[in-house]
């Protein structure tokens, strides 16, 4: 969480004097991250405070006139046309290279000295709009910046003149930390880090003066357990109006718009301590008394921001006698909110449960400044500080009287936290040897109480330290000490040091070294790498032929498209294609990827690698299935495993019932290759063919691989002959393969190498063309043996399959 | 016949010498001492010859023969110098016409980034494990020190599945950190460890800086004093490693439930040297004052090894993980615009890597 810090009003509780940047540097490395900084002053450079001494008309015009204005050190004449210039006025003056905007509209333009009309005038007295503070300082069109309230001298530096001789830094807050959430909290972390004073002290709540009678009020906390302290006072005779320049400017540099004074006082509280506030219109509550209780089922509150909420009995609610006036920790309501009118108000300053705000929050979706403080749990003891602080800058720039006791409904205790400190612990942890005086100056400049505890343990020293109430959610033990110590001491100021020790000797996932080596095989073998979601919608599913029914579902995806988890990695493949076809007519694609498998009941799912390996290409392309196919042989054959294919069965769904097979290794089937079903392709509206094979590589890495074994290089020669023969259609050649081993001792290797057929082969024909290759290992085989050998295989193969000799 | 073998040799030698190639050359060589040539024939006379003539012919014969054999070597050599010398005329090709190369596939960057980053722990022996992604409540969060209605838990934007909570571990998620990964290696109780676990993870966020799945690294150390000196040595390993031999890290202090003390790291940017300024005076525009974010480390908390049942009193454990991707685009100097691209398997991005 960030805030938007001023460092001058920071420097009011720390005395610090470096540059805005070596503070954002330094904090940075021990404490909240100082992400940005923007310095304030550079729009008002060149402009000055000037008084107006005297007014002379212009010669030429009528509207403009010649302002004799002092600017210090000495007097200009400029000429202005300012409707409401009046002796003794202080104006900003604007001189030459000021960036002004013209009437408030248009680009920023430097200004230089210029005449007009005729008349020489060296500067120029600003309208609000002209530089930037028209928002801050409303004024008509026609008139320019009065700044007659300003108690400085003229010459004074407008940047100085206005307290924006500033840098406001962009902070990142931790969640643990609300405490450095607001201005006092980082002057406490700057203090500590820098080794600097924090200068902060609570206010003393001003009393109620004794001739006051105490307007009736009344305070009932009906929910303990959720408001866990709620103090309220109740100021008379407030004037409400706009808030001084120094207080809007603060809340501006902030990001916060000014409302008016007493709204106002409550967000400078805020982001000045930390505490969230609200003010009641005293008047407009029934029954003069604050109630805290939970809503009714049904009620209804009209909130600040307009809306209407209903509310149950599991929200919160600040309540008076009759209705709901605002949701506790999240927003007031709109009856009750300070108007032009008010002229009583009730100031709350209250701790609510962090868990309480953040259901409420979060199941009305309103988030606040104050929600997002009170979730992440404030300390009961910021309330007094808050209240006292306000109250003070009501009196202060609002008129208000304090008209009642302070009310103050505690449900708990303050309670001292404390844990014991070993500094051997933190300097085991650390790394480096850290003097204990070190370590507890550290501790001390944080807040926290530290004593040296007069037993010694194990020789060794030994520290009793009382957790700040700032601190006394987010210090849960002994540890939190060492890491306070090491950040202020400084991350950088430890050396950085190689872990020595013993080397555990683990055995690497084999699955994950398959992973691995798939990945590098298919990418050499020409295959592009997709890596999808691993969600996947119920149609997509239902379009794979997968049933949605017994997947692993998710119980709140971010849209549709993400529902389930995928059970393969098929329908994102072919997503990918339809996708990708139109600008690639062929693709070669992988990926390797966990897919899930729902197990029953409380039992989580079960993980499991699978690759995906698919060509795609034109209608007529005969070759997609060979080349896939070959690309898996030669994987297996590079992973030293032997697989079967047999013909999947015909009512495969997803899969081509012709052109696929399910993959074996030994009797487990490991997955399946081939088309894909035209119908399911068509359905992901993909007009290319696609061939693909998806096997589990789990199962695929548990099975046995071959042993390697080497086979000396035959001393004689191989004959090698080709033999093209015309069998029926519907003979496969893995048994013209078998065959063709079976029938001669000295085949070595057949190796096919053309599927042919034609007209003249016939219809029901085909062709197949194969290298042979003869070996024998005692002998060089003479042409006559070879010739003897390719005679049996004919006569085999005729016997078989009609098989003729295609001359 | 004397005469006749010298007159013959004067005749070849002349012809060996004006051989205009090695075609010729070879055709003279044929013609004039092959079997059918007329020194051949020469030779067959020499039976008529009387025994000492014979022997002093056949010796002049041998010696021509030999010399012609050497003039023709010469010949060749000349000729064949002559040829090499000419292959920049005659024998040209465009050198300009583009290669065919060799189909080569393409390794998802983040699948590269993943190996880099294996490679480069497992040389401090880390070894690599798998963890569940849909993981139990209890490891994604609850061991991890973030108990039931922790708001802290808000920040993982977690996905919960549609499946029956289990009695002891609570709700089914899918696991938006590796961090999970280390829980459940502290419970295998097997020490020392050093872990490197790279997997999938996934959050509720989906916009032009974020995808709901993604990937992250997560390294464990767990080992008798261990300490923040060497979360720093390891991760300084790493940014050398990774990025470059001059780049550095800082750790700059932060908070998450599992780790205490917790870091943000930083390394040192790569376009400005660290220094936040570019030569011509402007500000990096890459980097934070020379600085960009990289993860997240720290020491587990003590209540995340009890709550794996190791004894924090003697050991501690040093931890960091963070997003494979946004390391990725870190090194490749790559700004993709838009994260989701690398989960969309558009040819186009993948063809790049």
């Amino acid at each position: 969480m960030n805030i938007l810090a001023s460092y001058n009003w920071i420097k009011e509780f720390v005395s610090v004097k470096a540059a805005p940047d070596e503070v954002a540097r330094r904090v940075s490395l021990s404490g909240p991250g100082f992400e940005r900084s923007f310095p304030q002053s550079p729009p008002f450079e060149n402009m000055v405070v000037g008084r107006i001494e005297e007014i002379k008309s212009h010669p030429n015009a009528d509207k403009l006139r010649i302002a004799v204005t002092d600017i210090g050190e000495k007097k200009l004449d400029i000429v202005c046309g300012g409707s409401n210039l009046s002796e003794g006025m202080k104006v900003v003056v604007a001189l030459a290279g000021a960036m002004v905007r013209w009437h408030g509209e248009g680009d920023l333009v430097e200004l230089q000295p210029a005449e007009v009309r005729g008349v020489k005038s060296e500067a120029m007295i600003c309208a609000a709009s002209e530089i930037g503070l028209g928002e801050a300082f409303p004024h008509s069109a026609n008139e320019i910046m009065d700044l007659s309230w300003c108690k400085v001298k003229p010459g004074t530096r407008l940047a100085k003149a206005l307290d924006l001789d500033d840098t406001v830094f962009d902070i990142e807050i931790t969640t643990n930390r609300p405490d450095s959430f607001s201005m006092v909290g980082i002057a406490r972390e700057i203090a500590a880090i820098m080794g600097v004073d924090f200068t902060w002290k609570e206010t003393v709540t001003p009393s109620m003066p004794k001739s006051t009678d105490p307007l009736p009020f009344g305070v009932k906390v009906e929910e303990p357990k959720l408001c866990t302290r709620y103090q309220a006072v109740v100021m008379d005779g407030i004037e409400i109006g706009p808030s001084p320049w120094w207080l809007k400017n603060r809340l501006h540099m902030a990001g916060i718009r000014p409302i008016n004074n007493v709204v106002d006082i409550t967000n400078y509280v805020l982001l000045e301590i930390g505490q969230p506030m609200h003010a009641f219109d005293y008047d407009k509550l029934k029954g003069a008394a604050i109630v805290v209780r939970r809503a009714k089922d049904g009620e209804e509150i009209a909130l600040l921001d307009d809306s209407t909420q209903k509310l149950d009995k599991e929200r919160l609610i600040i309540a008076d006698k009759e209705r709901a006036i605002a949701i506790a920790g999240v927003m007031g309501g709109e009856d009750t909110g300070v108007t032009e009118k008010t002229t009583r108000i009730v100031f709350e300053s209250a701790t609510f449960d962090p868990v309480s705000v953040r259901r409420t929050w979060r199941s009305l979706n309103i988030q606040t400044d104050s929600s997002l403080r009170f979730e992440k749990g404030l300390p009961e003891d910021l309330t007094q500080a808050a209240l006292a602080r306000a109250v003070e800058l009501c009196q202060k720039v609002a008129c208000g009287k304090v008209a009642s006791k302070v009310y103050d409904e505690r449900s708990v205790r303050p309670k001292k936290i404390r844990f014991a400190f070993r500094p051997e612990r933190a300097e085991a942890l650390i790394g480096i040897k850290i003097p204990a005086s070190r370590m507890v100056k550290i501790l001390k400049s944080l807040g926290f109480g530290v004593t040296k505890k007069p037993t010694i343990k194990r020789g060794k020293a030994f520290y009793d330290v009382e957790v700040p109430y700032w601190r006394a959610r987010d210090i849960e033990s002994e540890r939190d000490f060492a890491e306070e110590v090491a950040r202020v001491y400084g991350y950088a100021n430890l050396p950085s040091v190689l872990p020595d020790g013993v080397l555990p000797v683990r055995m690497v996932d084999p699955v994950l070294m398959a992973e691995d080596d798939a990945k590098r095989f298919f990418c050499s073998a020409g295959f592009m790498e997709m890596v999808n979601y691993s969600f996947i919608s119920r149609q997509m599913l239902e379009r794979a032929k997968f049933d949605p029914g017994i997947c692993v579902k998710l119980e709140n995806p971010l849209t549709g498209d993400f529902e389930f988890m995928r059970p393969s990695l098929l329908p994102g493949m072919l997503s990918v294609v339809s996708e990708n076809e139109g600008l690639f007519p062929q693709g070669d694609v992988f990926e390797v990827s966990n897919i899930y498998i729902a197990n029953e009941g409380a039992e989580l799912p079960e993980e499991r690698a699978s690759l995906l390996l698919a060509s795609y290409g034109p209608q007529g392309d005969d070759t997609l299935f060979r080349r896939v196919k070959g690309a898996l042989d030669a994987y297996f054959g590079h992973a030293s495993r032997s697989v079967d294919y047999s013909r999947v069965s015909p009512n495969a769904g997803l899969w081509h019932p012709g052109r696929a097979v399910d993959i074996y290794i030994g009797d487990t089937a490991i997955g399946t290759m081939g088309e894909l079903h035209p119908a399911v392709v068509e359905s992901f509206g993909i007009d290319v063919r696609i061939c693909a094979a998806e096997f589990d590589l789990t199962v695929f890495v548990k099975s046995e691989a071959e042993s390697r074994s080497y086979e000396p290089i035959p001393q004689f020669p191989p004959v090698r002959r080709d033999l093209a023969f015309v069998v029926a259609e519907d003979v496969e050649f893995a048994k013209v393969e078998e065959v063709l081993h079976g029938s001669s001792e000295l085949i070595h290797d057949v190796t096919l190498f053309d599927v042919y057929r034609d007209d003249r082969i016939g219809a029901g024909m085909k062709s197949f063309a194969a290298h042979l290759s003869f070996q024998h290992s005692e002998c060089t085989l003479k042409a006559e043996e070879v010739d003897k050998e390719i005679e049996k295989i004919m006569g085999s193969l005729e016997k078989d399959f009609g098989a003729k000799v295609r001359g | 016949m004397k005469e006749q073998l010298f007159e013959l040799k004067g005749r070849i030698l002349e012809a060996v010498a004006v051989a205009g190639n090695l075609d010729d050359l070879e055709r003279v060589e044929t013609e004039n001492l092959g079997r059918k040539s007329e020194f051949s024939s020469l030779m067959k006379g020499l039976g008529g010859l009387s025994d000492e003539e014979r022997k002093d012919v056949g010796r002049l014969a041998n010696e021509i023969k030999q010399e012609i054999a050497g003039a023709v070597e010469k010949r060749k050599g000349e000729l064949k110098s002559a040829a090499y010398g000419a292959l920049a005329e005659n024998d040209r090709i465009d050198v300009t016409v583009p290669g065919m190369k060799p189909v080569i596939g393409h390794l998802h960057p983040v699948t590269q980034a993943i190996r880099e980053v294996e490679a480069i722990f497992s040389k401090l022996g880390f070894t690599r494990v798998r963890h569940p992604e849909v993981e139990w409540d209890r490891y994604a969060f609850e061991s991890l020190n973030m108990p039931g209605d922790h708001p802290a838990r808000d920040e993982w934007e977690t996905f919960f599945m549609d499946a029956p909570a289990h009695k002891e571990f609570g709700k089914m998620v899918l696991t938006p950190h590796t961090t999970s990964g280390s829980a459940r290696e502290l419970e295998k109780g097997d020490l020392p460890i050093r872990m490197m676990n790279i997997s999938k993870t996934y959050r509720r966020q989906m916009d032009v800086s974020h995808t709901p799945m993604f990937h992250q690294f997560e390294g464990l150390l767990v080992d008798r004093n261990v300490s923040v000196t060497h979360l720093k040595g390891v991760l300084d390993h790493f940014a050398r490693e990774y990025f470059g031999p001059d780049r550095r890290t800082r750790l700059r202090p932060y908070h998450f439930r599992f780790t205490e003390p917790s870091f943000e790291i930083d390394v040192s940017c790569g376009i400005c040297g660290g220094s936040g300024r570019l030569e011509n005076g402007d500000n990096c525009r890459l980097c934070k004052e020379g600085w960009l974010e990289l993860g997240g480390a720290g020491m587990f908390h003590p209540n995340v090894l009890k709550a794996g049942g190791v004894d924090p009193e003697d050991y501690n454990a040093l931890a960091f993980g963070w997003g494979v991707e946004r390391t990725m685009m870190m090194k490749a100097g790559i700004s993709i615009d838009d994260i989701r691209v690398l989960y969309r398997s558009d040819f186009r991005f993948l063809n790049q890597f």
